[in-house]
């Protein structure tokens, strides 16, 4: 079995911090063959890591006969573009950082393209691949049918101090900072709401949605500061609480609960970025409690799992149209989230 | 009275039932220099908390001259007949207290002043409370659980716990959130297995991570507090809450604590009836 070679579009914190330490993990089966990015410096600092070819030209990386599957870690906007260029380029692979998209119509477009490309997309959303969370729902029993409530927490401290630890984070000299703007106050709260519903809330919601895949309604949306969320909804009548807070400085705590007519879910999920293995993932039920934790984290695998596809020796496990509904949803619940608040704020509901 | 030769231990008249009943049961086992179940009339009764009745019950109880009462759990009711009957045993200076599996453990209690003064505006109160999915009666069941969640939070929330509102209400579970004031989120959820309740408080200086298990009579409270210099727990006491009432209810019949109207009881029930109106 040969090495499959792994073009990576962004050398930003993501590729440095998560994806090449993941896929060093991983080399009797991958190998970082290329790095694309629209710094120079970034490509060839982050290339420079893994000998890897560096370029700022996405037709070479796409025409770079050592690129057999593409790792997208680029801006959200570009994803669907650059997914219908490897599509076109006759990629063997995709993974695609989340969010998929930013609209309904773009992840439409990337549904098209991989399929008449026959393309396989793996979407890293890390706790959708998260092995203990898989292990858990398999024996879930009825938990999904009989689910009562489900509810997502996620307090985790600032990014940075994660990457710190996972990296030596090379940034470009010449980033641009933005100049700070007079947002007022309630548009930089709805978007917050929306940014951190696809940016964050995202972890959870291919997990919420293999137990309460649709809404029915949002009843409850707030922007927290310094970042975060507080969110309520119901699919069917039974309520699913999203609340999230980030940049505090304590011990991270990222967990998924869920109740049903005869079993309880409880995962605690390491936070991004550090190598820390998988979930803890407890199924319980009047008879006992099963715990599963496993030395591999989703990210290994998710890229594991890819590999597996484009090596024929698995069938995709998560659908691109799994995929495409999930980001529907998240769509579905910004705007029905940032609308609830706005009401809200002005009086209206 | 009837008392003891030595002049300390109160005879209890248990007329709770069901697994409220066990929870007593050990309890007053425990306590064995302090209260003694006894098969006939009395110092101390022991009642149900039957949603809508219990004030009834309770009068009822002062009528055949209990010398103290103990509620083995709190339940909905008419606020008014609620504060009719606990004023009434007040001002007979004979104690009553209603028994809650949260807040009245002794650890809670010695940390809620400081986790209160820790509740920031831009904060959050996240918490989540069950109750057993094979109780018989589950809209009490439903009813006592949002009073003993509501006993721990709303005197962290102070004033902002006027903003609750109900926005998810069902046989499985309930949702209230407050619209302005920390962000607060109360769930109940009907469980299968664990009885419990969670409680986070967190903001970007600290997260205090409270966690209430009432499956096992003297299971401690875990109460953490977290900040940049790390975790830090406060010691484990393996003593229930109803133990600690019972400590309580033989402190006010031995005059060592003052008897008093349970007003913030009445301020969760009043909030809990609004929300669960009484059929």
């Amino acid at each position: 079995m040969t090495r499959l070679g792994v073009g990576i579009i962004g050398a930003g914190a993501v590729t440095q911090a998560i994806h090449l330490p993941a896929l060093a993990t991983l080399s009797d089966r991958l190998r970082v063959t290329h790095v694309f990015d629209v710094d120079a410096s970034s490509a060839n600092a982050v290339a420079a890591r893994v000998e890897a070819r560096a370029g700022t030209s996405l037709e070479a990386l796409f025409a770079d006969p050592a690129v057999d599957v593409v790792a997208i870690c680029s801006p959200h906007q570009f994803h669907a573009d650059q997914i219908e260029a490897a599509c076109a380029a006759g990629k063997r692979g995709i993974l695609c950082e989340k969010p998929l998209a930013m609209t309904v119509a773009e992840a439409d477009r990337i549904a098209a393209a991989t399929a008449s490309a026959s393309v396989p997309l793996v979407v890293g959303a890390m706790h959708a691949w998260d092995p203990a969370f898989r292990a858990a729902a398999d024996a879930w029993g009825d938990l999904a049918e009989t689910v009562r409530a489900v509810r997502s927490t996620i307090y985790l401290p600032p990014n940075a101090d994660m990457i710190e630890l996972a990296t030596n984070l090379f940034t470009p000299q010449a980033t641009a900072s933005v100049a700070a703007g007079q947002t007022p106050l309630l548009d930089a709260e709805l978007g917050t709401i929306r940014r951190l519903v696809f940016g964050l809330a995202t972890h959870a919601t291919p997990l919420i949605r293999r137990l309460c895949p649709g809404m029915s309604g949002v009843q409850h949306a707030r922007g927290l500061k310094p970042l975060g969320y507080s969110i309520s909804y119901e699919d069917g009548g039974r309520p699913v609480t999203l609340v999230a807070l980030m940049g505090g400085k304590w011990e991270p705590q990222w967990t998924l609960d869920a109740w049903g007519a005869t079993t309880e879910l409880h995962a605690e999920f390491p936070p991004s970025y550090v190598t820390t293995g998988s979930s803890i993932a407890t199924v319980r039920d009047r008879t006992g409690a099963r715990t599963w934790r496993f030395d591999r984290n989703g990210y290994q695998a998710e890229w594991t799992h890819l590999a597996d596809v484009v090596d024929k020796r698995a069938e995709l496990a998560i659908p691109v149209a799994t995929v495409v509904d999930d980001l529907r949803h998240a769509a579905a619940l910004a705007d029905a989230a940032v609308a609830l608040r706005r009401r809200v704020a002005e009086g209206k509901a | 009275m009837n008392v003891d030769a030595n002049g300390s231990i109160y005879s209890v008249a248990l007329r709770a039932t069901g697994r409220l009943a066990d929870v007593q049961r050990a309890a007053i086992a425990s306590l064995p220099g302090r209260f003694r179940l006894a098969a006939g009339a009395a110092d101390v009764v022991v009642l149900n908390p039957t949603p809508g009745t219990w004030p009834s019950d309770l009068e009822r109880a002062l009528d055949q001259g209990a010398q103290a009462v103990l509620v083995a759990g709190r339940a909905l009711a008419a606020t008014g007949a609620a504060r009719a009957s606990l004023e009434r045993a007040a001002a007979a200076r004979i104690p009553v207290l209603l028994d809650t599996p949260y807040a009245g453990a002794v650890s809670w209690r010695s940390v809620s002043a400081t986790v209160a003064a820790d509740v920031d505006p831009e904060g959050v109160v996240d918490s989540v409370v069950t109750w057993p999915a094979d109780d018989p009666d589950q809209a009490g069941a439903r009813g006592r659980a949002l009073l003993d969640q509501l006993a721990v939070i709303r005197p962290l929330l102070g004033d902002s716990a006027a903003w609750l509102r109900l926005v998810n209400s069902s046989a499985g579970g309930y949702e209230l959130v407050a619209d302005d004031g920390p962000v607060a989120t109360l769930t109940g959820v009907r469980a299968p297995v664990l009885t419990r309740l969670d409680v986070d408080v967190v903001t970007s200086r600290q997260h205090w991570r409270i966690r209430f298990d009432s499956g096992a009579p003297a299971r401690p409270v875990v109460i953490e507090r977290m900040d940049s210099d790390g975790i830090a727990s406060r010691p484990l006491r393996y003593e229930g809450a109803a133990r600690a009432t019972w400590a309580r209810l033989h402190d006010q019949l031995t005059g060592q604590e003052p008897i008093q109207v349970e007003e913030v009881f009445l301020g969760d029930l009043e909030l809990a009836t609004s929300l669960f109106p009484l059929r």
